[in-house]
């Protein structure tokens, strides 16, 4: 965290699991949805966020430090390419994490409207599911048993797209 | 956050739309909900993903530039033929994620095709019988296509003496599926280059040269020709020597710059590039340099490109001539970025004979659907 930041407004989250987080207030306004309750005055005490837990959250934590951290792309034009270089490499580390907690984060996210960052998940997601089989997305994703094609349908859409299934 | 995972619609929709065409077919079977996101024309128009499709090794290949080169099964795909034998093909058109083609067997019949390259659904419009006794075969048809109206161009060369060689020139309306009755005639005193022409404001545009490297202009409406002079210094053959002639036609690539612009790339000499705008007729200078830029020097070593063509978003695709290497010039951020070298396709060949075709035969970039064939033509 850098010094210049560290006597700036505070802002406490709180996770599922009643454990609370003390944040800068630039590192939350990341958040599109911690910024509208800062701006409603709805942030005075601590924010409860009874859907994240804390392991996803103190993930969200580290990002948001992270991108706050870093100068903004439309800030200005010729920002030096070490730092959007620094930013990619931390994002592609950020995102070495196992399928169930890149799901946990892409929902925190989104609740907590963080366009980044639900950009750079749904990007993992897509990269970590485009070579597998139908049958292996539905146990990844854990999709509804009730909720697929029957065996006709399932056997027309496979001879449809035969050459998807090479 | 234990148990149910719920991906809400609009993050599967963010999810699925960076996919590539191939998973996403596949997806369809995962679950009826799947299916129905895939499926919806608004999920395809709105990913919005443009792939280029390119004759070159034969018979043709797409590239996905939105996939990391180093994901082969994805960045560069083999299209299966269509034909069982045939010895040239054109790219005419696209409209919808439909591709328009046609092939050329080698009874000489002329199949023009509708393409989906996603499904690889296709569907033949028409089947043109070789031109008849007196009419010399010489070159493959040349077409162009109106996005607008989907009518499709096309040139036939014949010779009927003793009005020396012309070119016959009739419409194919897609949209009745059939030709227009009244040919017009142009006198054959030049040659195409490339066979798709570029369509921009209710005209088609052909490069051609013959004793001047020019512009041919088609009026769709007023079925009416016009010709265009080249920027200052560019019209003369004699800018190319005759020994280079074949390979270095493409120093002049024609485009439209996103619809709003006719766009001419030219070759000043081996590694630069000029990117020229027309302006309205009647402009004492009708081309505007807009700018150059480089390309071809990689530390001490030397490649030569030629431009292929001019993609959506003022991005110019080009090919280097010994290497097979495509790479991308994104003109509003002066920045190149390199694609698949076409050498990694496993069965390629680099066959010289066919080298004047392969130059001629401009690449196509169309925006993925699932649009099917068999719905476009509905008379």
């Amino acid at each position: 965290m850098s010094t210049s930041s560290s006597s700036s407004k505070k802002i406490v989250l709180k996770s599922a699991d009643n454990e609370t987080f003390e944040i800068d207030e630039i590192v939350a306004l990341e958040s599109q949805a911690i910024k509208n309750m800062i701006e409603d005055e709805c942030a005075d005490n601590v924010i409860p966020l009874g859907n994240i837990d804390s392991k996803t959250l103190s993930k969200i934590i580290e990002y948001c430090k992270k991108h706050a951290e870093s100068p903004k792309k439309d800030d200005n034009a010729d920002i030096d390419e070490k730092a959007v270089e620094d930013l990619k490499s931390f994002d592609a580390e950020f995102a070495k994490v196992d399928m169930p907690l890149i799901q946990d984060i892409l929902m925190a996210a989104n609740f907590l409207n963080i366009d980044n960052l639900i950009g750079l998940m749904c990007r993992t997601i897509a990269d970590r599911i485009k070579g597998k089989t139908p049958e292996e997305i539905r146990k990844i994703l854990n999709i509804n048993k009730n909720d697929l094609l029957s065996p006709e349908q399932e056997a027309k859409a496979r001879e449809e797209n035969s050459w998807a299934f090479d | 956050m234990d148990g149910n995972r719920h991906i809400p619609d609009d993050i599967l929709h963010n999810i699925l739309a960076r996919l590539p065409g191939k998973p996403l077919l596949r997806f369809r079977c995962v679950s009826t909900h799947w299916n129905r996101l895939i499926s919806d024309p608004y999920f395809m128009k709105s990913r919005s993903r443009r792939m280029i499709m390119l004759k070159y090794p034969s018979p043709l290949a797409v590239i996905d530039a939105n996939v990391p080169v180093d994901d082969k099964a994805h960045s560069m795909v083999k299209v299966p033929s269509l034909l069982d034998e045939y010895n040239f093909v054109s790219m005419v058109g696209t409209f919808n994620g439909i591709v328009i083609l046609v092939l050329i067997d080698m009874s000489l019949r002329s199949h023009m095709i509708l393409y989906n390259p996603l499904t690889r659904a296709s569907k033949t419009l028409d089947v043109m019988d070789p031109q008849p006794p007196g009419w010399t075969f010489r070159l493959p048809h040349r077409y162009g296509f109106d996005t607008n109206d989907l009518q499709i161009v096309r040139f036939v060369e014949c010779g009927h003496p003793p009005g020396g060689q012309r070119f016959k020139c009739d419409v194919f309306d897609l949209k009745t599926s059939s030709w227009s009755k009244s040919p017009h005639y142009l006198k054959k005193e030049f040659f195409f280059w490339g066979d798709g022409g570029v369509f921009l404001n209710g005209c088609l545009y052909w490069t051609i040269s013959l004793m001047n490297m020019g512009i041919i202009a088609f009026n769709i409406k007023e079925m009416a020709f016009s010709h265009i002079t080249l920027p200052h210094g560019y019209h003369s053959m004699e800018i190319i020597p005759i020994t280079r002639r074949i390979t270095d036609c493409q120093g002049a690539v024609l485009g439209s710059l996103d619809g709003r612009g006719l766009c001419l790339i030219t070759k000043d000499d081996t590694i630069t590039f000029n990117v020229w705008v027309m302006n309205k007729p009647g402009v004492e200078n009708l081309w505007l340099k807009t700018f150059t830029f480089t390309l071809g020097i990689e530390g001490d070593r030397f490649y030569e490109f030629h431009p292929m063509c001019i993609l959506d978003k003022g991005i110019i695709l080009l090919r280097s001539k010994g290497s097979h290497q495509l790479v991308t010039y994104d003109m509003s951020k002066d920045t190149f970025r390199n694609l698949n070298g076409l050498a990694s396709l496993d069965d390629f060949e680099d066959k010289d004979t066919m080298h004047c075709d392969r130059i001629r035969i401009h690449p196509i970039e169309y925006v993925e659907s699932l649009v099917s064939p068999s719905d476009i033509c509905v008379v």
